[in-house]
């Protein structure tokens, strides 16, 4: 049927060539008009599905308390008290101020410090002025390290690093808004002079972060994109030797491309790390099928036969191998559609989509173009292809391999033991920052952060009372206290902030800053007095107007989400009974968490593709080859190849992450395509009434080039992706890279292993 | 987070006497003068409640006492909160010295029975969690500011001019630029638009009811809504009583104690 489709649409175009590039031409613009409009997306929340309970929960927490989001500048020095440094962070807040996007900044200059005497209250800026004399230094250093709402937050104990912390405006509506902001900062720090010999400071924050994905991303789209034409053009010269051929493959992938993010952009996806490997991906996957036909119809006798007859033979031999293999390519991407996480979904749609008008484009516009160049020479001549090279040593080869059955298949069996012992090995990480590698300028710039300043990290912890002015009674703030206290006593938790520092600091300060009384106020009346005199901004990030709602909020140094998940379930748990005889809601919250609950959906995402892909693969080998045996004998082979990609992964510490996750169902519809092409052979030559043994030498002597050839192929477009920014990105290019050589080796020794012990009568 | 500065006039609708009927012709500067020397009393009582109003429509009510006095150069001014319970008795007591910067503040929790001085640097502080800050509640000195009357219009069925103030280089100010529409007649404020320092518009005032008591132009119900956080503090009047001769002694830490 396909084949006769394919054939009928040759006619076709023979007959309205004009027609066919109206058509393909006017597709092409819309398709151009998609790809170009097609959005970024690089925060976490773009990762979770939609109505996500958790999700819905956090976007509530915000809305009542502010963003969490939110930037830090850190500023390593001798010492933050020296004028020049004061000078230098005074100059740099105020600058900040200015910014439209920025809501509030907070440093060393402009924090409010008070001070409580007998008779006094006092309420001014920790820094009036700079100190000058060592006496006043010191005084500034024991008031700030003193205020734990300063000491804790601005610098480190030996104040050798300070901070600056900036407060967004939350703009959700404004796409640009987070990399206007991320610009505007660093460009007042940058493009100041540096201020003391050694100066240097680190952007940080889930913003930083974030804006940072973004740029990192498109730096490699310009990375990627010319690499892969290169790679292309010279695999598609070498193995063509043809100008026209090559110009007209290039042009049908580019073509594939367009249509394929086009694709993506009609779906709802965005360009996101993850999808940003589409393009070498499908890239490679495209000009595969270009190869076939190109040699195919170089290879056509054009002495006996027309130029027409040529091209119509070629499609006509290719389109049911072409076609099987873009659709179980397609199989594999499509699997990926059950997945929880929107830009894998959106991934393997939109590839899957690629994929099958990949098919349909190769299938018109190379006889298309060849029917626009039919009177160029050089598609006149039949060139021939040298193979003797593999040729011979396949020959070899397959002479020796039932010799080796027995080893081979033990062999086989001992490598999945160890791969499935191994696959329990592999961690999951779904932490952005994890992204990066450890020498880029915002990955360095966290560590500092966390390292010297507390990390900017963290676990928020919603209480929700059902009654009203709920925390200004006693006994409800010793609950939050003494959740306060659990974090504190967390190995990765570095500094707990909560509407309790506040109420300690006040009546430190109305009880002549006697250290005795940092503690909480005894009556409700103390604490709703206490309250009056604090003014909006602070609190409204600690607690409600009905004061029955409030956040306590933990400052990490931990991104591993092994690592995170296993503190996060611990709080949880200790959270549910701390709080079980009060009536109140307690709930972990907080992006860390949000990125945190990534993880199942990763994993679930991983298990329920990839059993898809088998399934649905499985079945498509049963209808081909007619045979129970052969289905299974021919899933083994494949299944080999995945379980070493998950050894690997577990060996090595390579963590299940967004990208990684994809590998095994993209690797499976790529690597089941060799299967069949081998099983086919093998197939015909049994028919035929040779013995299994010559069967399985033909098929590896016929198959083994195009099996080699393609296979290289693709791990030339996988290994593109080793140029990203992103380490997921090069995990991804390595693991596949490493899947496409498994599978030959597992097309060629255990599936003739296979072959031969199991279907040798 | 903070503290208290004068309360000179607790509510700003303290402000203003109509001591120039009509004239034909003002300029920008005499109508800002006009507005800053209506006559308010010698002294005055009011019973009010304050209503703080959250974006989600949480309510939260206070019940207040408070009195002026003018003596001199200075207004002293008392504010008590009388409800709810948990902070019933906790006092402010301002005294503005008149055209000087200099204000004095004291604060009585009774939780602690305790009074503090109240020393507190930043005029753009909310005043006890509300969206009026301690500037609002001043009068501005006429000099600080440049004015220009930009129209007329009505609100409240009152003839109002629209006077825009911009404060000078050296004004220390939270805004930018304050327009405010001033009945004719009374010279009361009836709606106050106000920008911040990055030229956004950040609160709008605005006068509900007002009425003539003792021949004074007196607000009874006043909103005020903070446009970027969509918080609001409402001010009600429940009775006011000008010039029934309050002693000094009313306004002492140890009248605050009490």
């Amino acid at each position: 049927m396909i084949q006769k489709l394919v054939e009928r649409n040759c006619q076709a175009i023979f007959k309205y060539p004009a027609v066919y590039l109206s058509i393909l031409l006017i597709l092409t613009g819309i398709a151009s008009y998609y790809y170009a409009t097609l959005p970024t997306e690089t925060s976490v929340e773009s990762l979770i599905i939609e109505n996500d309970e958790d999700l819905v929960f956090y976007e509530k927490f915000k809305e009542q308390f502010g963003e969490d989001e939110f930037l830090v500048v850190g500023i390593p020095a001798d010492d933050v008290f020296d004028q020049e440094i004061l000078k230098f962070i005074s100059a740099q807040t105020e600058k900040l101020e200015t910014l439209d996007e920025v809501k509030e900044v907070v440093s060393l200059s402009n924090v409010d410090d008070f001070i409580g005497s007998d008779s006094d209250f006092i309420v001014q800026p920790l820094l009036e002025s700079i100190p000058k004399t060592r006496q006043e230094k010191e005084h500034l250093r024991k008031r700030a390290l003193a205020n734990s709402l300063i000491g804790e937050n601005l610098l480190n104990t030996s104040s050798s690093a300070t901070l600056i912390f900036i407060r967004p405006d939350s703009r959700p509506d404004d796409p640009q808004y987070d990399e206007r902001l991320v610009s505007k900062v660093e460009q007042i720090f940058e493009f100041s002079t540096p201020p003391w010999p050694g100066y240097e400071h680190h952007i940080a924050g889930w913003l930083a972060t974030d804006v940072n994905l973004s740029r990192s991303m498109t730096r490699d789209m310009m990375v990627f994109m010319p690499l892969t034409y290169l790679l292309l053009v010279v695999l598609i010269s070498l193995a063509l030797k043809n100008r026209w051929a090559v110009i007209l493959a290039i042009t049908n992938v580019s073509i594939c491309l367009i249509w394929t993010l086009a694709l993506l952009n009609m779906i709802g996806g965005a360009m996101s790390p993850i999808t940003s490997i589409l393009p070498p991906l499908m890239m490679a996957l495209a000009v595969s099928d270009s190869i076939h036909i190109f040699v195919e119809f170089l290879k056509q006798d054009r002495q006996k036969n027309t130029i027409y007859d040529a091209i119509r033979t070629t499609v006509k031999n290719l389109a049911m191998p072409c076609f099987l293999t873009s659709f179980t390519t397609a199989i594999g991407f499509i699997s990926l559609a059950v997945s929880d996480v929107p830009p894998i979904r959106n991934f393997g749609i939109a590839a899957a989509g690629g994929m099958m008008a990949e098919f349909a484009l190769s299938m018109t516009i190379i006889p298309l173009g060849l029917y626009f160049l039919r009177n160029k020479s050089a598609l006149q001549q039949p060139s021939v292809t040298d193979t003797s090279f593999f040729h011979n040593r396949l020959s070899r080869f397959a002479q020796a391999l039932p010799n080796y059955r027995r080893q081979l298949l033990w062999g086989s069996a001992a490598l999945i033991v160890i791969s499935l012992y191994l696959t329990t090995q592999i961690k999951v990480e779904t932490n952005l920052l994890e992204y990066f590698k450890h020498s880029s300028p915002v990955r360095q710039a966290s560590d500092f952060i966390d390292q010297q300043l507390g990390g900017v990290e963290t676990f928020e912890i919603s209480l929700n009372a059902e009654r009203e002015d709920f925390f200004l009674l006693p006994e409800n703030l010793q609950l939050v206290e003494k959740i306060e206290n659990y974090l504190e006593k967390q190995g990765i938790v570095t500094d707990v902030m909560s509407i309790n520092d506040l109420f300690r600091e006040m009546n430190k300060a109305f009880h002549n800053e006697n250290q005795n009384w940092y503690k909480l106020p005894d009556s409700r009346e103390m604490a709703a007095q206490y309250l009056l005199l604090y003014d909006g901004d602070d609190l409204d990030y600690l607690l409600d107007n009905a004061r029955q709602w409030t956040r306590i909020s933990a400052r990490i140094t931990e991104h591993n989400s092994s690592k995170v998940a296993v503190y996060i379930d611990e709080l949880a748990g200790f959270l549910q009974d701390a709080t079980e005889e009060k009536k109140i809601e307690a709930q972990v919250t907080g992006k860390t968490l949000i990125a945190n609950k990534l993880i199942d959906f990763i994993v679930n995402s991983q298990v329920q593709s990839l059993s898809l892909a088998f399934l649905l693969i499985f079945l498509l080998m049963l209808r081909i080859f007619k045979s129970w045996k052969l289905g299974i004998i021919s899933s083994i082979p494949n299944m080999l190849p995945i379980l070493l990609n998950f050894a690997v992964m577990g060996l090595f510490g390579v963590p299940l992450n967004s990208a990684t996750a994809i590998i095994a169902a993209v690797a499976i519809g790529i690597a089941v395509d060799d299967t069949i092409h081998f099983i086919c052979q093998y197939q015909q030559n049994r028919q035929k009434g040779k013995m299994a043994a010559n069967a399985v030498q033909n098929a590896i002597v016929t198959k083994g080039t195009p099996i080699i050839m393609t296979s290289l192929i693709m791990t030339g477009g996988f290994g593109i992706l080793l140029f990203g920014s992103f380490v997921p990105t090069i995990q991804f290019g390595i693991l596949s890279a490493l899947i496409m050589l498994f599978a030959v080796i597992s097309d060629l020794l255990v599936l003739p292993a296979l072959l031969l012990k199991f279907d040798a009568n | 987070m903070n503290m208290l500065r004068p309360l000179s006039a607790l509510l700003i609708f303290l402000f203003f006497i109509p001591n120039g009927y009509g004239s034909a012709t003002i300029t920008p500067e005499q109508l800002a003068q006009k507005v800053y020397d209506r006559y308010v009393g010698d002294d005055m009582q009011v019973k009010g409640t304050m209503e703080l109003i959250s974006k989600k429509g949480h309510f939260r009510s206070r019940d207040f006492i408070s009195a002026r006095k003018d003596k001199g150069e200075e207004r002293m001014q008392l504010i008590r909160f009388t409800s709810p319970a948990d902070i019933r008795g906790t006092a402010f007591l301002t005294i503005e010295q008149e055209g000087s910067s200099k204000t004095e503040q004291h604060l009585y929790l009774p939780a602690l029975k305790r009074t503090r001085r109240i020393v507190a640097s930043q005029q753009g502080r909310s005043f006890v969690n509300s969206d009026f800050t301690y500037e609002d509640m001043q009068r501005h000195p006429v000099d600080d500011w440049t004015y220009q009357i930009e129209g007329e219009e009505n609100i409240l069925g009152r003839t109002c001019y629209i006077l825009t103030s911009i404060p000078k280089p050296e004004t220390d100010t939270q805004y930018s630029k304050v327009t405010s529409w001033i009945d004719k007649e009374h010279l009361i404020v009836l709606k106050t638009l106000f920008w911040d320092d990055k030229n956004r518009q950040s609160k709008n005032y605005r006068v509900n009811t007002f009425e003539i008591v003792d021949g004074i132009a007196t607000e009874t119900n006043v909103l005020m809504t903070d446009l970027q956080s969509s918080h609001q503090t409402r001010l009600t009047t429940q009775k006011i009583v000008y010039n029934s001769g309050l002693d000094d002694s009313l306004f002492t830490k140890r009248a605050m104690e009490k």
